[in-house]
């Protein structure tokens, strides 16, 4: 704490308890996060729990706020001519805009588990100077800007806490370009779901993340957008054409969110989640295809072994297809072997969560590259691109979006919000377009 | 077969054969024992197994009894008939599993969906009917009953006790059904407990095992139930028999090993006390039967063969003694002969040179006019006589002062063939055929072998006036060097075999009679021998053998 | 929240001269009166189909009562109603007169300001009696309803609802000899929206930069300096997006500002330097850059604490017990300064400088200031609310006293966070006007001026 002590301050009952209205400096902020996992996944942008405490180590490139629309905040991007634009990176070490451009080549490899890239996809030639990006637009692509605002195409350090991603708390960063968060240090301790429960409903944390507080009641329906998207992926070659057919008609994705999806969720009836397809995401696809042969074939599950959720979800499909003829073996693996097994296409079944914009266009391009169709990337995206008022164009990427439900090798499952609970000397917190919430604009109350 | 032969194998079968008597009946009352110890055994596990599935079926009993009753199941139907979300109502489960220990745990809604799974948390939502079977049942026991459970390639169903017990609250009517999987740790104990190889199977498929058991088996198959397929199968190895019995016979066979070992050393040892002092003495008096008539045998022996040995040496130091007296008696009997030969020899010219002298006394003594003519005559039969005389002695001078034979390196081929060289021209009807060694060399004076030689053939030319062959081989034969000279004339007789190389003993008409007697002397000089052989009346074969390096002349 | 009352002061003639000329209300043609009247009409026009139809609005201000009355007169003649207006002092003394009068249906409307926005409620009454009823004011069965309708309140009505100063609030009334104060009149506040701009205010000031005798409003946003007139009017703009930026950033847009000697001091705590702005000819002109932030209206200078959004201010300056948000001044009598310090709590110094002693206050919010509501001299303390993020942001005036009383004035502020305010004399009455500066959602910012109106 910052403030010294009043000569005569008399808290004699105002009415409203503590706050200022202006954000106060100083504090510790104690985030407890529901996750056995070791620190290495703390900073996982696919997950709803771990992607915003990344984006504080790692900062995205902008914000973007659901009313105020783009907000450069570590880089901001300019379109000098009609097709080329330029980044201006504000933030990180001494040549961080050729680190970027490197962190963005990288996502491009093939043996990158980074269906992101499809964001990436109108960019050609990128060049780097020590602070700026350069690059080319193969084609004009509107949702560029708010695209840029997703986590992992951000800044591998200079975001508003630094320090080592271990135990220690990490500290306020006093040149992060729109200026240290409030509370001085951030303290982050994980455990299993009961235990982070308990240390939130005794105060020792102020943000819980990844579990519902500890009472009876069940947990409210996000009210943030869903944005993480769930689906299990399937390889035609291996699985044969008729397992599209087993798996619509065997996994229910309403049934996944009821029983199995302890986290608040809303399940996926077409290949964007609800928050993306607005009205249309209350009419589910019909879906018509090859009838299955005779059962017995034998496939393996993947799926990410840190994570519980998955491992329900996993279980469910392994029990619906076995009601099928299919024997589904389980097979958890680490998070780097999971992205190593879709990049190269080794897998039967895989299931994936990933955060997508909420830009329809941006998302659909991710989905299809999540899918492996790089090939159809170009063709639909030029065509969106090509449209240049964003209400036709969203809506034009919904249509897409339904047309291409049933041909991806994708099965949309379910969509999540961060499931995070502030106590209440937590102030300022807000969730941004992605449905993250805002970690560095919140400030502590307490002393 | 030798004397150490046959010892050791008498010892050896002495410690054999005992051993052959006494293995075979122990392994048979041994495998009888131990099969008899196997079957006591099979018996024991199959009450074993059966007592703890009892057990286990009342602890199922018990233990959803008091689940039924128990607060948290009550607590459990609350939660539920408030709605809860499904992630407190599983973590509930959960709970109630890890308490009770149970491994399988479902509750059904009346309708015999699953509300909750603790053993197949995926199955929620879906009707289970094989559990719903059970709660039909109304029996308060445990049925045996095929659950999925998740296994690592899908799923597969396990045989479980499991039953059911109705849960209430107001309206809502659940059941909860339970029990316990007869998985791998199942599988386990009871291999644990039994000590033998266990296996849960139905008729078409495995579901457990636990234990080892090698083949060859002896198997006995426990029933779970009455009405059920899945029976616990266990399994004894007779490899133990097998192996126990390995196991004596090795014991066995390492002690009859070390046995003849023992027997070999024992005998070995015997050997060397025994026999050895046995083969010297063989080998002595081998070497007596050689001519070694000294010999003397060495050995270390006491007792009987001890005085054997002693009673040997005594006798061939006699037999030394003895020979050396004959020996010398027969030299002097020797030179008394030959001594007798040359007066003989002597006297025989004399009687003419006197008779011739006596007649010309007689006549000069008349004044016969015929003196002249009988001076002639008697004088040309003197000198005749003289001459004779003269030949006698230079003979008898020569053998007497025949010269030591100046050794050289000889090529015996070389001098075969010049020997051959004189007669090149034999007389009719002989012919020669040599075979001779290439190469063959010894040690030798070359006039005196040549002497011999020449002997030989005029012998055997001799022999066969009417024709005939000569065969001249030399060779080596065993470090010494063979010239024989044989012929196909009348041979010798065996009678004079021996006499033939005496001085003065000839058959021949003319002749001194020295020639084989100095031929012999020439042989025994450089170290070897002259020897006659052949059948009487096909031919005779004389034979040179001289050695081939020089030797220390035997003593003649 | 304000009842609505409100009594009809002279001087709203001038304030509705000055403020019809004022920026138009958001939105839609017309204003609040306007939109009401038309709202209403067509709630009537619903619910009945003939005319002709009487309409009584009672409302604080005759004035207003009379506007709205003849617009939706108006609007209802025009829809084929029939539309009449009845004058009587009260509502039920209107159905008899309507009555008489012929009409078919009276609506009955009672008009004022409600939490910001102009409120009417009422009903919708038949009167048409029937022959064979005889005397007995019998009511039809139909139409019978409720109305309901409210519009933003716009400076306009405000001006409507205005109650000008009939006369000094402590005047003494000469009797026997000697003074007895009069009880004072009651006075009510209301808000208006002055102005609208692109980005977040961060400070406001005000001062008579062209010596025109009326203060002219400085405005500190995110973007840009802006000098409005007292009707709203924008005045002159200084782009500050391109000044260099402090070397710790701060994250809270925070900026001081003050009129000094006729010229516009100022310092964004985001930027390296603050300026001197001298008005002239429709433009500011940088006279100097600052380095320190000019406070009190440039009677002290500090300095901003680096990263944060605190000023500290030394010692011998100002003995202040710590950094602050903003200090806020009044010059009358006496020099009273209010300092906002985190966490909701604040001093109030009476005789600033002083030594540094002061009242301590809690529960202050952004938006503090000092100012004259009621034209006796003496400041009173406005303050909004503490919390970050209220739902509804509210606006309390205390007078001068021990903290703990409960405020004399208070108001809603239907949109917004209040994150600036400031005093200024926006007419030449002897009561100030209060400034203050909203934060939208959407990242724009709204400038209220608080004024007393007659209850």
């Amino acid at each position: 704490m910052n403030a010294r002590a009043l000569a005569v301050v008399l808290l004699l009952g105002s009415t409203v308890a503590g706050a200022a209205g202006r954000p106060r400096y100083g504090g510790t902020l104690r985030i407890a996060l529901a996750s056995p996992a070791a620190q290495a996944e703390l900073l996982n942008v696919d997950r709803p729990e771990t992607a915003a405490l990344a984006a504080l180590v790692a900062p995205p490139l902008c914000r973007l706020d659901p009313q105020r629309g783009v907000i450069p905040t570590t880089a901001e991007l300019t379109h000098p001519q009609p097709n080329r634009v330029q980044l201006l990176v504000r933030a990180g070490g001494p040549r961080r805009a050729a680190d970027l451009a490197a962190r963005w080549n990288s996502l491009s490899q093939p043996g990158a588990f980074s269906p992101y890239r499809a964001l990436l996809a109108p960019l050609r030639g990128v060049t780097a100077t020590a602070t700026t990006i350069d690059a080319a637009l193969a084609f004009p692509w509107p949702d560029l800007d708010r695209s840029l605002c997703h986590p992992a195409l951000g800044l591998a350090d200079g975001g508003p806490y630094t320090g080592p991603t271990s135990r220690v708390p990490f500290s306020a960063n006093p040149t992060f370009p729109e200026g240290r968060p409030f509370p001085d240090r951030l303290q982050l301790t994980t455990g299993d779901e009961r235990r982070v429960a308990r240390s939130f409903a005794t105060r020792q944390v102020d943000l819980l993340f990844g579990a519902a507080p500890d009472d009876a009641q069940p947990s409210p329906a996000p009210q943030t957008p869903a944005l993480f998207a769930t689906y299990l992926v399937y390889r035609s070659a291996h699985a044969g054409a008729e397992l599209r057919t087993v798996l619509e008609q065997s996994v229910d994705a309403q049934d996944l969110v009821q029983r199995f999806v302890t986290a608040p969720a809303v399940p996926m009836t077409q290949l964007l989640p609800p928050a993306l397809m607005g009205a249309a995401a209350a009419t589910p696809a019909a879906f018509s295809g090859p009838a299955p042969r005779a059962p017995g074939r034998e496939l393996t599950l993947v799926y990410d072994a840190a994570l519980d959720e998955h491992r329900a979800v996993a279980e469910r499909i392994q029990v619906r297809l076995h009601d099928r003829g299919y024997r589904v073996a389980l097979k958890p693996v680490p998070r780097a072997e999971l992205a190593s097994r879709w990049a190269s296409g080794d897998f039967d079944l895989l299931l994936q969560s990933l955060l997508l914009p909420p830009a329809p266009a941006a998302a659909l391009a991710v989905a299809i590259e999540l899918a492996g169709r790089h090939d159809l990337l170009a063709v639909e995206l030029t065509a969106l691109g090509a449209v240049a008022d964003a209400a036709a164009r969203d809506a034009r990427a919904r249509e897409r979006a339904a047309a291409l439900r049933a041909s991806l090798p994708l099965l949309p499952l379910y969509a999540r919000a961060p499931q995070v609970s502030a106590s209440s000397n937590i102030q300022g917190l807000r969730t941004d377009a992605f449905g993250l919430p805002m970690l560095d604009q919140l400030f502590l109350t307490q002393d | 077969m030798r004397l150490k032969t046959r010892l050791l194998l008498s010892f050896v079968l002495l410690a054999l054969v005992p051993i052959a008597i006494v293995v075979p009946t122990a392994r048979a009352q041994l495998r009888s024992t131990l099969e008899r110890e196997l079957e006591q055994r099979m018996q024991a596990a199959e009450t074993a197994t059966n007592a703890d599935i009892v057990q286990r079926r009342r602890d199922v009993r018990e233990t959803m009894d008091r689940l039924s009753d128990s607060e948290a199941m009550e607590r459990f139907v609350k939660e539920f008939h408030a709605n809860l979300t499904p992630s407190r109502l599983s973590a509930t489960a959960q709970q109630l599993i890890r308490i009770r220990l149970l491994s399988v745990l479902s509750v059904l809604d009346e309708k015999g969906v699953t509300v909750l799974s603790g053993h197949l948390p995926a199955r929620r939502g879906d009707p289970d009917p094989d559990l719903f079977a059970v709660t039909k049942l109304q029996d308060p026991e445990p049925q045996v009953v095929l659950v999925e459970v998740r296994g690592d390639a899908g799923l597969q169903k396990m045989p479980a006790l499991v039953t059911a017990r109705p849960v209430e609250y107001g309206a809502l009517k659940l059941w909860v059904v339970g029990g316990v999987l007869l998985d791998k740790s199942v599988a386990d104990h009871l291999a644990d407990l039994t000590g033998t190889r266990v296996d849960i199977a139905s008729a078409g498929a495995s579901y457990a095992t636990g234990g080892k058991a090698l083949p060859p088996l002896i198997e006995r198959a426990v029933p779970l139930a009455p009405s059920s397929e899945v029976t616990i199968t266990l399994a004894l190895s007779r490899a133990t028999v097998a192996e126990a019995e390995r196991v004596v016979l090795k014991a066995v066979l390492v002690f009859a090993a070390l046995g003849v070992f023992l027997a070999l050393v024992l005998a070995l040892w015997q050997s060397l006390v025994i026999t050895r002092p046995v083969e010297a003495l063989t080998e002595g008096a081998r070497r007596v039967a050689a001519g070694d008539l000294g010999a003397k045998v060495e050995a270390n022996a006491q007792g009987e063969v001890g005085a054997l040995v002693e009673t040997f040496n005594r006798m061939t130091s006699d037999l030394r003694r003895t020979t050396d007296n004959l020996v010398a008696a027969e030299r002097v009997a020797a030179w008394q002969e030959v001594a007798r030969r040359l007066a003989h020899e002597i006297k025989n010219p004399l009687t003419p040179i006197r008779m011739s002298l006596e007649t010309l006394q007689a006549a000069s003594a008349e004044n016969n006019p015929r003196f002249p003519s009988l001076f002639k005559e008697s004088a040309a039969v003197v000198l005749e006589e003289v001459d004779r005389l003269k030949r006698i002695v230079d003979e008898f001078t020569r053998f007497a002062r025949l010269p030591k034979p100046q050794l050289q390196d000889l090529d015996l081929e070389d001098l075969v063939k010049q020997v051959l060289t004189l007669y090149a021209a034999p007389p009719p009807g002989i012919t020669l055929e040599p075979a001779l060694e290439p190469g063959l060399k010894a040690q030798g004076d070359r006039d005196q072998l040549t002497q011999v030689l020449v002997n030989l053939v005029k012998n055997a030319q001799e022999a066969m006036p009417g024709g005939g062959r000569i065969w001249v081989r030399a060779r080596s034969r065993d470090g010494q060097a063979v010239i024989e000279v044989e012929d196909t004339g009348p041979g010798v007789k065996p009678e004079d075999r021996a006499r033939i190389f005496e001085p003065y003993f000839t058959t021949k008409g003319a002749g001194t009679g020295l020639g084989l007697a100095i031929a012999a002397r020439v042989c025994q000089e450089h170290g070897g021998m002259l020897e006659v052989d052949g059948e009487p009346g096909k031919g005779a074969i004389f034979r040179v053998t001289i050695p081939r390096q020089a030797a220390a002349a035997t003593a003649a | 929240m304000s009842r609505s009352r409100a009594g009809a002061f002279a001087a709203a003639a001038l304030l509705g001269a000055l403020l019809l000329g004022a920026a138009p209300a958001p939105g839609v043609q017309g204003g609040a009166v306007e939109k009401l009247a038309l709202q209403l009409a067509g709630e009537i026009a619903g619910r009945t189909a003939e005319g002709p139809l009487a309409v009584h609005v009672s409302s604080p201000s005759p004035v207003l009562s009379r506007a709205l009355a003849t617009l939706i007169a108006a609007e209802l003649s025009r829809r084929g109603l029939g539309g009449m207006v009845v004058d009587a002092p009260d509502a039920v003394l209107a159905e008899a007169r309507a009555r008489d009068q012929g009409a078919r249906a009276l609506a009955r409307v009672n008009a004022g300001l409600e939490r910001g926005a102009l409120a009417a409620r009422g009903d919708l009454l038949g009167t048409w009696v029937n022959f064979w009823s005889g005397r007995s004011p019998t009511r039809p069965p139909q139409p019978a309803a409720v109305l309901e309708a409210s519009a933003e309140a716009d400076a306009h009505a405000l001006a409507l609802l205005a109650a000008p100063v009939t006369a000094p609030i402590a005047t003494a009334v000469t009797s026997s000899g000697g003074t007895t104060p009069a009880p004072p009149a009651k006075v009510q506040i209301a808000s208006a929206v002055l102005a609208k701009l692109p980005s977040a205010i961060m400070a406001l000031a005000a001062g008579d930069l062209d010596r025109d005798g009326v203060d002219e409003v400085v405005a500190v946003t995110e973007d840009e300096v802006v000098v409005m007139g007292a009707d709203g009017r924008v005045l002159a703009r200084r782009d500050t997006r391109a000044l260099p930026a402090a070397s710790a950033p701060v994250r809270d847009p925070i900026a001081a500002a003050a009129v000094v000697q006729g010229q516009v001091a100022y310092f964004d705590a985001r930027k390296a330097k603050g300026e001197l702005l001298a008005y002239g000819g429709g433009a500011l002109r940088v006279v100097r850059e600052l380095e320190d932030v000019p406070l009190a209206k440039g009677m002290i200078s500090g300095r901003w604490v680096p990263g944060e959004n605190l000023v500290g201010v030394e010692a011998r300056q100002w003995n202040a017990p710590g950094p602050f948000h903003s200090l806020a001044l009044f010059q009358g009598a006496r020099t009273d300064a209010v300092a906002v310090f985190p966490g909701g709590t604040g001093l109030w110094v009476h005789g600033f400088p002083g030594t540094g002693g002061g009242e301590g206050l809690s529960g202050i919010g952004a938006g503090t200031a000092l100012f004259d509501v009621d034209g006796d001299g003496t400041p009173e303390l406005a303050t909004t609310s503490a919390a970050y993020a209220p739902e509804v942001e509210e606006l309390r005036v205390y007078v001068d006293g021990p903290w703990g009383a409960p405020p004399k004035w208070q108001l809603a502020v239907t949109r917004g966070r209040v994150m600036a305010a400031a005093a200024a004399h926006l007419d030449r009455e002897r009561a100030q006007q209060l400034l203050l500066g909203t934060w939208l959602p959407d990242g724009t910012s709204e400038l209220l001026v608080i004024r007393r109106v007659a209850p």
